[in-house]
């Protein structure tokens, strides 16, 4: 109650950025989980990266899945090591502290705590530290790393300005 | 491995004993051959004797990704798959994107070569360490669809699949092997090799990494090649349309290809416009893995009779062959056309041409009703054209026929159809009237797998760069002009062999051709700092000269050479008789000698010099089988 009660608190005080996405512009390429596992490991794998896109190829859908810093991982966390960064105000696990017990994997409502199988340890977004790069390197402009009022006003302004310009079709 | 980006290991198949072998990945193919294309092309020329019958269990399928593959080098999800062609009797290759690749190298592999036959239908699955070879009896007779919907349900949504359908089971000589429901390795019938297989699907599902040597130059590298790709002036709309806007460049060209290249200029054009496309039928972009161009569409059919058609949009080519080339002004029946063609798993190139000529014969006369049981094959009626796409697959009745291809057609009803089947080397031609465009026209006679334009792609004619440009390039003002001939056999060779590279690499042409945002000498960079071997442009260059002339080795070894780098008669003394380009016809005759010469190949006999073949460090691959034209 006393923790439900802080969250509450924490929402009132501070408007913080987060990735929002446009989900009706992913083409499904998966640009973004490589951009994701690269800043963090340097290395190439979907299974490292903290977003993911999730598909139903034959409907044409492709939704990009990504921390929305909900919280429902630091109230499951038995050992408390999972945190927010004071910084971006994103999920901070302490890697040191984790018993990768996956209390927060399991209660995970979007399917983006997981364990990573490198390190063993929990792993989820942490924003890239303030410049996230799925967001910078998203070819459709489906992820924006906004306050919820800076999205809210972009949508409607994207969504004229898509059905005004189109393209020429002879370039 | 001593090189990074590869992840080490190869994957032989032997399917008659049922055998799984793993083997390290070889470094002096990596340094000689460098990837994809290039294994491709080495493995058949060694382990594929003359004489083969493409559709017996001697032939090889091969699989082979890239160095790039997996990384974000920009639109480098692609893959080659190759074998002996049932099409042509030649080297056979096609090339898809999609999501498999990548998974294939997550789950730890660089290539799958695959031997024999299997005496029962089987699946291959392959998740990370674990490959086995699994009944497939169950999923037999399905189409690609409903086998990438039983396999996922079986294992589970995360594998990413590829198999054949109907058409692939049923030996159609142009069967395609399709994934992601849309992605279509299609071209010289792959499909039906991996049917002879008896080989339906191949499941993978990889958690793996991929590293590669210099990761922080890497990302400066790409972060430049991606400023170049967004601004090419044709970027927005190759990304918002898709490959439909060419249509639209066709038809301004006069050489929208129609009844089988009758004529440049479709009435019905607007029928099949970009415009069209995108008010009723384009939902939303849907992209191959990391690819930052994105120029698949996913679509939809929404009221009429196709309503409820849907998938991966047609491409530029589909819409050619299987509309204006058949005369169906109807965007709505193309795009079922296509639905059908990637669920029975056909190559809609090979499928609509064919299609196409045998209403060209038809209207002749050297089809009759009794031929056609009965049936009509009229210009433009687009019924007969989906029924006849089911009975190709199913190989039922005239559709029989028609799945032996143009030119087994032709020989079959005889009647000079020969003169109005075309197909180069026995493969149908893509959608581009080359009378309008020259070096599309020699790159269509001297690609080794038969007419096509993805050998060469020499879009640099077409994309209106100053005539100095051409001369820099070329060697000739007149390069830049698609109307003429000069500059081109120049053109053409230096296109294939940095094709092969491309292939290679396993990037997308697109990236490479479209605006020339990756030239040899990035692409050194690309593969250096992705492999840590430290290549020049030559050497690379050197890489894909070496590539086609190995794989046109391989075609003198079946007795394909100098007499089949041609065109049909219509392209070459039919001139286009409308439209802006009226008049026009192929030079091939005054462009061809010249390639020759700058391939040093020999004009009498196609046979590549003995200094060339030692130069290229195959002089040994061409002794082997009296292949070399011997210095006088």
């Amino acid at each position: 109650m006393i923790l439900l009660k802080g969250r509450r608190e924490a929402m009132k005080t501070q408007l913080v950025k987060r990735i929002f996405v446009q989900k009706e512009k992913c083409n499904g390429c998966r640009i973004c989980e490589l951009r994701c596992s690269f800043e963090h490991e340097q290395k190439f794998s979907p299974a490292l990266s903290r977003i993911y896109i999730q598909k139903v190829e034959i409907e044409g859908i492709a939704v990009p899945k990504v921390c929305i810093i909900c919280g429902k991982c630091i109230e499951a966390c038995p050992e408390k090591v999972i945190t927010k960064s004071e910084k971006t105000g994103s999920i901070l696990i302490d890697e040191e502290n984790c018993t990768s017990c996956r209390e927060c994997v399991i209660v995970c409502p979007y399917n983006v705590m997981k364990i990573n199988p490198l390190t063993n340890k929990a792993m989820t977004c942490d924003l890239c530290n303030g410049n996230p790069q799925c967001v910078k390197y998203c070819p459709e402009a489906v992820l924006h790393y906004m306050t919820s009022i800076e999205f809210s006003s972009y949508r409607k302004d994207n969504e004229k300005k898509r059905a005004e310009e189109k393209p020429k079709v002879v370039p | 491995m001593i090189y990074k980006g590869y992840r080490g290991q190869i994957v032989i198949i032997d399917l008659s004993i049922g055998i799984v072998k793993k083997e390290p990945t070889n470094s002096s193919l990596v340094e000689n051959y460098l990837g994809g294309r290039g294994w491709a092309i080495k493995y058949l020329f060694d382990h594929v004797p003359p004489g083969t019958e493409p559709l017996s269990p001697d032939n090889v399928l091969v699989i082979s990704l890239g160095p790039l593959t997996g990384t974000f080098a920009p639109s480098t999800a692609r893959y080659t798959i190759a074998a002996k062609s049932p099409l042509t009797g030649g080297i056979g290759y096609a090339n898809a994107g999609g999501h498999f690749a990548p998974e294939l190298a997550y789950a730890g592999y660089d290539a799958l070569f695959i031997h024999g036959q299997s005496k029962v239908p089987v699946y291959l699955y392959i998740e990370n360490d674990i490959i086995e070879i699994r009944n497939a009896e169950h999923i037999w007779g399905t189409d690609t669809w409903e086998t990438d919907h039983l396999l996922k349900e079986e294992l589970s949504e995360e594998f990413q699949i590829l198999s054949i359908g109907q058409a692939g089971e049923n030996l159609v000589r142009y069967a395609a092997i399709i994934n992601n429901l849309s992605r279509a390795a299609a071209r010289t019938g792959v499909g039906a090799v991996m049917g002879s297989k008896n080989l339906k699907a191949i499941a993978v599902r990889g958690t793996g990494v991929v590293e590669i040597a210099e990761p922080k130059k890497f990302h400066k590298l790409v972060d430049e090649s991606l400023e170049k790709i967004y601004a090419d002036p044709a970027y927005p709309t190759l990304s918002y349309y898709g490959t439909p806007f060419l249509v639209d460049l066709a038809y301004i060209s006069g050489g929208l290809a129609t009844r089988n290249n009758q004529t440049g200029i479709f009435d019905k054009y607007e029928e099949l416009s970009a415009d069209i496309f995108d008010e009723k039928y384009r939902v939303k972009s849907e992209s191959c893995f990391g690819c930052p161009i994105h120029c698949g569409k996913y679509s939809r059919v929404e009221t009429g009779k196709y309503a409820g058609t849907k998938g991966g949009s047609p491409e530029f080519e589909t819409i050619v062959c299987l509309g204006s080339k058949c005369g169906v002004g109807d965007f709505a029946a193309v795009i079922k056309a296509n639905e059908l063609a990637n669920r029975y798993g056909l190559d809609t190139i090979s499928l609509g041409d064919t299609i196409a000529f045998a209403m060209e014969a038809y209207e002749k006369g050297a089809l009759s009703l009794k031929d056609t049981e009965g049936k009509s094959l009229n210009w433009g009626d687009e019924e007969a054209v989906l029924e006849l796409i089911t009975k190709i697959a199913y190989r039922n009745g005239l559709g029989d026929s028609l799945a032996e291809g143009t030119k087994r057609l032709s020989q079959k009803i005889g009647a000079n159809s020969d003169k109005y089947a075309l197909h180069v080397k026995g493969m149908e031609p893509p959608a581009y009237d080359i009378r309008t465009a020259k070096a599309f026209g020699l790159g269509w006679a001297t690609a080794t797998r038969g007419a096509d334009h993805l050998a060469a792609l020499p879009n640099f004619e077409l994309l209106g760069y100053e005539p100095e440009v051409g001369v820099e390039w070329f060697g000739s003002k007149k390069a830049v002009d698609p109307h003429a001939w000069e500059g081109k056999s120049k053109m053409v060779v230096w296109h294939e062999n940095f094709g092969a590279i491309v292939d290679s690499a396993e990037m997308c042409k697109y990236t490479c051709f479209s605006a020339y945002a990756i030239k040899p000498e990035d692409m050194t960079l690309f593969v250096n700092y992705v492999t840590g071997m430290n290549l020049s442009p030559d050497d690379l260059m050197k890489i894909g000269e070496r590539i086609y002339n190995l794989e046109r080795l391989f075609n003198l070894r079946e007795g394909i050479g100098k007499k089949e780098d041609k065109l049909p008669d219509r392209f070459t003394k039919e001139p286009l008789p409308e439209g802006p380009a009226k008049g026009q016809y192929v030079e091939l005759d005054k462009m061809l000698p010249i390639y020759y010469e700058l391939r040093k190949w020999d004009w009498k006999t196609g046979y590549p010099e003995e200094s060339l073949l030692k130069e290229l460090n195959i002089l040994d691959s061409a002794i082997r089988y009296d292949l070399v034209k011997r210095a006088t």
